[in-house]
């Protein structure tokens, strides 16, 4: 398909009537509209998309109202018509197509979509197409369904990172999709179209068969399954019914608790820091009381020099007082014997007189002996007091306060340090939940997991059912082949007919699953080519496709390349519509809007050195500061066919000037 | 030309029909192919599955009347 032109009037900033002329020299394909923000770039990719598909959208996807696509100043002067006419060729025909929309009858200023009066005109070869087969040429042509691969924002790429993650729904939306460019529904679509075809012939086969003879109780027993299989048909709708509804709770949920995603992190951070603010002010108070204890002990401490010096005495005193002691067997004994003998006249010994000299002697020293006992005992009662003195000293000990103290004075301070840390980061977070019913969103997410519970079994009755369901297709399909081999079936034409339809529909479902895996392949392979031109990194070896065409870079060692940045996302998008558009039957007009904006210079030089390549037209709609006229421009001078200017006239107006020169 | 997914579509089906023991002509298969590729996009499915029905019949017929022709041989 290629462009030839288009024509707007009262398209949104576009006042009046319009004209571009799209290149159509193979040579020179490359078509660029320089034009700031807000000017009208986005505009053009609407016009086309709302002339094919009648429907304009906005940065988030969302369709656009009617009512916005009319030009305001046109409008407000009354005027509310808007159209746009594009002519274009493909497979050998040339084409007009006029999308229009007016006032309805008796509408003088209109409110909603449903005041205008949309029509939609189509020539083939200058004849007129009616009706349906608009939509069926459209959809030869160019199908809304793949518009995404050839009619997008740049901006958008990052979405199909969504193909990487498992079950996203993004992903199962992008994914299908692509399968759409590839064809893969024609296959899918044939088979559940053979497989109602079957079904009915099998019908009409069993109940031929009911007035055969032989075969009636086969018959019977088909249509029992038959009713069978009709009943656990009624129950999936319901449970599809049940599992759509849910979803859509479940979704609105989600819409809501991402709008809330913000608050919640803060909430948990939140709860999280309070916990260690807990934990740390426990800590402070414990602190404090272990400081009171030991300031409490610090006397002991300051009294330990001159306790020690009264120990040592004390321990002095007692070991003098011992060794007194251990004398006092000795004295006693001493005492024992000078008693006796001055008791006594004669020496018991030796039986002479003992003389009054010696018993004076001896009279003396008994004297001086109970002297020294004397002075034991009262020794003793000295070792007494000592040794309980010393015991009362002993457990006056120091507390090392100094030490201990100086221990707790830095925990403290580092508990200060934590405290105000702690404080200062809860009162961040408490000012970013302010406003938000953090009750409510756990509210909601409680919903929310309940909702994916109850998912969880209506998916499973749902396969369940299913499964049954199938189980009594394959008997039936088993008495259907039973019945078809019967003498009487070959002259039988419903027979016949299961036999064909059967072969069919075996060939198309099996084919489905043979063609995905082809297609990956073929899709990883040319998104592959597309990437190594289009990178600058010459490490990675290519790409790697998973089951929903999602495309992870791989390096020379054959590793992952996991992280990587908005401009390699943006590479790699690129590569993989690349990919899509050479693998796919259908080819278009690639208009890419602010192609380049997440882009290095090296990978912008790069992909405006690839952008010819890519398509048999690309428009590129970007402003002066993604693409530089004279620098980015100048190796593409030869492929560009015509470069375009938005010029701004007034804030909801501007107009399209075509640069004069050679392109 | 590289092969598009229409090539690799209609060989995937071939390949399949040729492991089938069966009457079925591979011209029936690309027919069948062919109905589908160009209503594939299409909202309306009364279209393509009238004609899939509209070549089956035809297949039938072409089976049967070959077979009788084949009989009115053979029993002259």
């Amino acid at each position: 398909m290629k462009l030839l032109d288009m024509e707007m009037y009262n398209f949104m900033p576009y006042r009046g009537k319009h004209k571009v002329t799209f290149p159509a020299d193979p040579a020179r394909n490359v078509m660029v509209v320089f034009g700031p923000n807000m000017r009208g770039k986005t505009s053009l990719l609407n016009a086309i998309r709302w002339c094919f598909y009648g429907e304009a959208l906005d940065r988030q996807l969302n369709p656009i109202d009617l009512l916005k696509i009319v030009n305001i100043e046109a409008a407000t002067e009354g005027d509310w018509e808007v159209s746009v006419f594009i002519t274009f060729e493909s497979n050998g025909h040339s084409y007009d197509l006029r999308r229009v929309a007016k006032l309805r009858e008796l509408v003088d200023v209109p409110r909603r979509d449903d005041d205008f009066e949309p029509s939609l005109s189509m020539r083939r070869d200058g004849k007129v197409l009616l009706g349906d087969d608009i939509e069926h040429e459209i959809n030869q042509i160019m199908p809304s369904q793949i518009a995404r691969f050839f009619l997008f924002d740049a901006e958008l790429l990052g979405q199909y990172e969504a193909l990487l993650v498992d079950d996203s729904e993004q992903g199962q939306a992008i994914k299908e999709a692509i399968e759409q460019v590839l064809g893969v529904p024609a296959l899918i679509k044939g088979r559940d179209e053979i497989r109602t075809l079957l079904k009915k012939a099998q019908a009409v086969q069993a109940k031929e068969n009911k007035h055969v003879e032989g075969m009636a109780s086969q018959a019977e027993q088909y249509a029992r399954l038959q009713a069978e299989i009709d009943s656990l048909s009624v129950d999936v709708t319901a449970l599809k019914g049940k599992d759509a509804h849910l979803r859509t709770e479940i979704a609105g949920l989600d819409d809501i608790l991402a709008s809330t995603e913000a608050a919640q992190k803060a909430q948990a951070q939140l709860d999280g820091l309070l916990a260690e603010h807990k934990r740390v002010s426990e800590r402070v108070t414990a602190l404090k009381e272990e400081q009171l204890g030991v300031l409490q002990g610090a006397w002991k401490d300051l009294l330990q020099p001159r306790l020690q010096q009264r120990l040592n005495e004390l321990i002095k005193e007692r070991d003098g007082s011992q060794a007194s002691i251990q004398e006092r067997g000795s004295l006693v004994a001493r005492i024992d014997q000078l008693k006796k003998l001055l008791s006594q006249s004669r020496c018991s010994v030796c039986g002479q007189d003992i003389a009054k000299a010696r018993r004076e002697e001896f009279g003396a020293q008994l004297g001086k002996l109970e002297g020294e006992l004397t002075a034991v005992s009262a020794d003793m009662a000295k070792l007494g007091e000592a040794s309980a003195e010393i015991s009362r000293i002993s457990r006056i000990r120091g507390v090392g306060a100094s030490g201990a103290l100086k221990r707790i004075e830095t925990e403290q301070s580092r508990s200060a340090v934590e405290h105000t840390r702690l404080e200062g980061e809860i009162g961040t977070l408490r000012r970013q939940v302010a406003g938000h019913d953090t009750a409510e969103i756990a509210r909601q997410r409680t919903r929310r997991d309940q909702l994916m519970q109850n998912l969880g079994r209506i998916q499973e009755d749902m396969k369940r059912s299913e499964k049954e369901k199938d189980d009594k297709v394959g008997k039936q399909n088993q008495l259907s082949r039973l019945m078809s081999k019967a003498p009487t079936a070959r002259t039988q034409r419903s027979a016949r007919e299961v036999e064909v339809y059967g072969v069919l529909e075996k060939i198309f479902a099996g084919g489905v699953d043979t063609l995905r895996d082809r297609l990956r392949e073929a899709v990883a392979a040319k998104a592959t080519e597309a990437f190594l031109k289009l990178t600058t990194e010459k490490t990675y070896k290519g790409l790697a496709i998973n089951d929903s065409y999602g495309l992870t870079i791989v390096d020379r060692q054959e590793r992952p390349v996991s992280v990587r940045s908005a401009g390699a996302e943006q590479i790699v998008a690129l590569s993989l519509i690349d990919g899509l558009n050479r693998t796919a039957r259908k080819s278009g007009p690639i208009v890419m809007d602010t192609p380049l904006g997440r882009l290095d210079p090296k990978h912008r030089a790069n992909v405006l050195a690839y952008v010819p390549t890519m398509a048999e037209q690309v428009i590129l709609l970007a402003h002066e500061g993604e693409i530089n006229r004279e620098e980015d421009l100048e190796p593409l001078a030869s492929r560009i066919g015509a470069i375009y200017d938005i010029e701004r006239i007034s804030a909801t107006e501007s107009r399209l000037v075509r640069e004069k020169g050679g392109k | 030309m590289p092969p598009t997914s229409d090539d690799k579509a209609i060989q995937v089906l071939l390949e399949l029909l040729s492991r089938e023991k069966s009457d079925v002509g591979a011209a029936l298969v690309r027919q069948c192919y062919d109905v589908e590729k160009a209503f594939q996009y299409d909202r309306d499915r009364d279209v393509p599955l009238d004609k899939i029905r509209r070549l089956v019949e035809a297949e039938v017929t072409r089976q049967l009347d070959a077979e009788n022709a084949k009989e009115r041989r053979d029993t002259r």
